[in-house]
């Protein structure tokens, strides 16, 4: 959550709208970043998210709209002007340099003194981990490495903003998972602002206490994670953050009907869609009073490691999707085939409006 | 399976002796002491380059030789990296257009080429000289140096210069910081290929240059005159400068065919 | 990106200006040269097409010779350079490397020597005939393997065959093992392989081999001059003797033109032929 005591949000962008050619690429949009915010930009490619990255960076001037950090208008300004720093994919790093030069090179071009510049390298080495490898040439690291090296040489330059651009793309699954972990600790850390770009839902659940989801050039949504996941405001974000079925229901006069069970809904009369996620799905035999239920049948179990896919085939003809963890369903398995009832509770169903 | 690859191979090795044993033997006669060109080759000598050293056409050849060479290499690599920076700024169709139009001369027999030089320095009264010779041998050494610099730019990888920029670097530190130093190989060979192709150009040489000499057109002289056994020892001394300046100029392009 | 800068064509310029001075014009003027005629040494500037008549007749088995001749060193060049190319992409391992660079070595290095080693080579007391008469294969050195055709096509194929590899060899390179196994695969012999699969992947690169070739050939008067005798005299004999020998400028570019426009004209020809006999060759 925003805390109230930052009036001026770090980051404001007001009305920012780019093409390319006659392909639109970012309808105009707003976007506020509070100081020391983790913010993610998470959707498909082509949506885009680098686009708008490249816009705050300064490497693209937007066709319309204001960008300001720190109060200040910048929307002028090259990248080599504004206080903004950036993680490149594939990284960038300048491969006839060694690491050290690599980090010293954004202050030496600022000719800052060679004491003062010598300490902070050292500083970002030490803290990144890299002091061992300071006068190893990029090629020679590993993805890993590099990826600490391109952190350490924005991070030298203080910057207002960090911007990170799929930073984790190039690396292992392995590799991913601990960066993610280290990347969070980081930005606690040091207390800075970060915007990242992923199309890597869990990546951006994972990382930022924002998450800014975007689809065809526009922000569809914007909220916690925890919001994101839980209250998508449409099909497209529940769809592509996390696993969900999407049901489709006919509203009439203030309520929906599914199967016999009726659900609740204000909003004007017409077709809506409604979400629940596969882990708020159980599976039962009798058929639950309170709950709401569908009768089908168990087609498919699927061991996905961690836990067991079940797909119902309703007798609505919907398919449905059910987690439930690799615990439970040694303890209570279900044979493949199966009449049962899925059920979920009023709580879970989720009513989205049709964008 | 094993006969087929031993015929390959026996044909491997006789393409690459077809290549080579020519220009061998060449060298072996250079320093053999056999004036003619028949084995065998005699007892080891030097004679024939002490000769080729001694000769007043010889030194004189050389020396326009170095001076066409070096203008040209020089001249070719500032035409030829400006043009290819020029064109990796601009629109992808019509930089490629500009690239083929800038290397139709390659295509075309050097005897044309030539003779439309020496007719056009004769209508404009141009008098022929090293200075005609030089920017006769531009035209088709700047498209190698055009083509290297272009190809090398296009497959730079832009994110470099966009973190430069990040990091605060105006486009003239850009240029001195990163570019340059990450094309310099590309540069030095291409640059190094002109020259070899500019020391061992005869034909262009010959119709433009008007009384002068340079080591080709010296070779040209020999031949047509008397059977002169310093010809090798000439023959050497170019063979080596020209495919020393290939080696040296693929080996830093790292263009491996 | 698309507005074009000042900056940018400041870059481009001198390159341009160079090409325009000292190819574009030059060019330009021998074609209207090619129009004009000589009287008493000195150019009168009435236009007409006799050369180019003149080219037409007296010239034409000079120009069909030359054509013949060149595609001859085009067809045997590419065939050759392509043998090398498949060996160096399919049998030699690191031998092929050790090809690789010797062509490319010998590449853009001693025009001249190459020629005159192979005068040295070819004549009757030169080592192959010294060679052949040791090994008791002839009883006296066969005279026709110097200043002949057959010394030209020799000469010129060694000149060009490293030009020819490269572009055969790049685009051997760029096909990919998957559909050559796949149609192993599926049953397909080598030479089916080749022709179905490697081949028409290949277009570019022969046809661009071929028609280096050929143009070399068809504009060289060097070789023909120093290993071609005297009836072996080729259509670039004839343009610089007309220049160098006649004074007669308007001639020998007609000469020229005339065989450049033929040239274009059996490349486009042996485009279409390729494509022909390989989808009539196709499965």
């Amino acid at each position: 959550m925003l805390s109230a005591s930052e009036h001026t949000p770090l980051l404001r962008l007001t009305g920012i709208s780019k093409s390319f050619g006659t392909q639109a690429a970012l309808h105009p949009l707003d976007l506020s970043v509070a100081r020391g915010d983790f913010v993610a930009l998470l959707g498909p490619s082509g949506c885009g998210k680098t686009t708008l990255l490249r816009v705050i960076g300064g490497f693209l001037r937007s066709d319309q709209g204001r960008v300001e950090i720190n109060g200040a208008d910048v929307t002028d300004l090259g990248p080599e002007q504004r206080p903004t720093n950036m993680v490149f994919q594939g990284y960038g790093l300048f491969p006839h340099m060694t690491v050290r030069q690599n980090v010293a090179y954004g202050l030496k071009i600022a000719r800052t003194p060679a004491e003062k510049l010598s300490q902070a390298v050292g500083e970002i080495l030490e803290m990144m981990h890299i002091s061992g490898l300071s006068d190893r040439l990029p090629r020679a690291l590993s993805g890993g490495q590099q990826q600490r090296v391109a952190l350490a040489r924005a991070l030298v330059m203080k910057p207002s903003v960090l911007l990170l651009d799929e930073p984790l793309a190039a690396l292992d699954l392995q590799l991913r998972k601990s960066m993610q972990i280290e990347l969070r600790n980081l930005h606690r850390e040091i207390g800075g602002t970060f915007i990242c770009v992923t199309h890597d839902q869990g990546e951006a659940i994972a990382l930022a206490n924002r998450v800014a989801v975007m689809n065809a050039g526009r922000i569809v949504q914007e909220g916690t994670p925890e919001d994101i996941y839980q209250r998508p405001s449409n099909a497209f974000v529940a769809g592509f953050v996390g696993e969900s079925n999407i049901l489709s229901l006919t509203r009439q006069s203030g309520s929906c009907l599914l199967a016999g069970n009726i659900i609740p809904s204000s909003g004007p009369d017409g077709t809506v869609a409604m979400m629940i996620r596969p882990d708020d799905i159980s599976l039962v035999e009798v058929k639950p009073a309170a709950d709401i239920s569908l009768y089908g049948q168990l087609t498919d179990a699927v061991f996905m490691g961690d836990h067991v896919k079940l797909i119902v085939a309703a007798e609505t003809g919907d398919m449905l999707t059910v987690h439930r963890s690799r615990q439970a369903w040694h303890s209570d398995p279900i044979e493949s085939g199966k009449r049962i009832f899925a059920s979920w509770s009023r709580d879970a169903c989720h009513i989205l409006e049709q964008s | 399976m094993t006969l087929r690859t031993a015929c390959w191979w026996t044909f491997g090795i006789l393409s690459a002796a077809f290549l080579v044993a020519p220009l061998a033997l060449v060298v072996a006669f250079s320093f053999g002491e056999n004036p003619h060109a028949t084995l065998p080759f005699g007892n080891p000598t030097l004679q024939w380059y002490r000769e080729l050293f001694a000769g007043d056409d010889f030194l004189a050849a050389l020396r326009n030789s170095a001076i066409v060479t070096s203008c040209v290499g020089m001249l070719s690599a500032v035409l030829g990296t400006a043009a290819a920076f020029g064109f990796t700024a601009i629109d992808r169709k019509v930089s490629r257009l500009g690239v083929q139009l800038i290397s139709l001369p390659v295509m075309l027999p050097p005897l044309v080429l030539a003779l439309a030089l020496a007719t056009a320095f004769s209508a404009t009264r141009i008098p022929l000289g090293l200075g005609t010779v030089i920017p006769s041998h531009l035209i088709f050494t700047q498209p190698f140096v055009l083509l290297i610099i272009y190809a090398r730019l296009t497959s730079f990888d832009r994110s470099l210069i966009d973190s430069a920029r990040d990091l605060g670097a105006s486009s003239l530190q850009i240029f001195c910081t990163i570019t340059l130093p990450l094309i310099a190989p590309s540069l030095i060979g291409a640059t190094l290929l002109a020259m070899a192709i500019s020391l061992d150009d005869f034909v262009i040489t010959f119709f433009t240059i008007g009384g002068g000499m340079t080591l080709p057109t010296l070779i040209w002289g020999m031949l047509r005159t008397h059977l002169d056994p310093t010809i090798n020892a000439l023959g050497t001394l170019v063979l080596v400068l020209t495919l020393g300046l290939s080696v040296i100029a693929f080996k830093l392009t790292r263009y491996r065919g | 990106m698309s507005s074009i800068r000042s900056r940018d064509v400041a870059a481009v310029a001198p390159s341009f200006l160079v090409w325009t001075g000292f190819f574009f014009a030059p060019i330009l003027y021998l074609l209207v040269v090619s129009f004009w005629r000589v009287r008493q040494y000195k150019l009168v500037t009435d236009a007409s097409f006799d050369n180019y008549l003149l080219a037409a007749g007296e010239y034409r088995h000079a120009i069909v010779f030359t054509l013949v001749l060149a595609a001859l060193v085009g067809v045997v060049t590419t065939v050759f350079a392509f043998a090398m190319a498949y060996m160096i992409r399919f049998h030699a391992g690191r031998f092929g490397n050790v090809l690789l660079f010797i062509a490319l070595t010998t590449l853009f290095g001693g025009y001249l020597v190459k020629i005159y080693a192979w005068k040295g080579l070819l004549g009757s007391t030169g080592i192959i005939n010294q060679a052949l008469l040791a090994a008791g294969l002839i009883s006296e050195p066969i005279s026709w393997f110097l200043y002949s055709p057959f010394a030209v096509v020799i000469t010129l194929v060694h000149f060009l065959l490293p030009y020819a590899l490269l572009p055969i060899n790049a685009a051997l390179r760029g096909v990919d093992d998957a559909p050559i196994e796949a149609a192993r695969d599926l049953g397909a012999r080598p030479s089916r392989i080749l022709i179905d699969v490697i081949l028409p992947q290949c277009e570019r690169g022969i046809l661009t081999a071929f028609a280096l070739a050929f143009f070399v050939s068809a504009g060289d008067y060097v070789t023909p001059q120093l290993v071609g005798g005297t009836d072996t005299f080729m259509i670039g004999n004839f343009i610089q003797s007309q220049f160098v020998n006649r004074m007669n400028a308007p001639v020998g570019a007609a000469l020229a033109f005339a065989t450049l426009l033929m040239t274009l004209f059996v490349v486009a020809l042996v485009s279409l032929l390729y494509r022909r006999i390989l989808k009539a060759c196709a499965t």
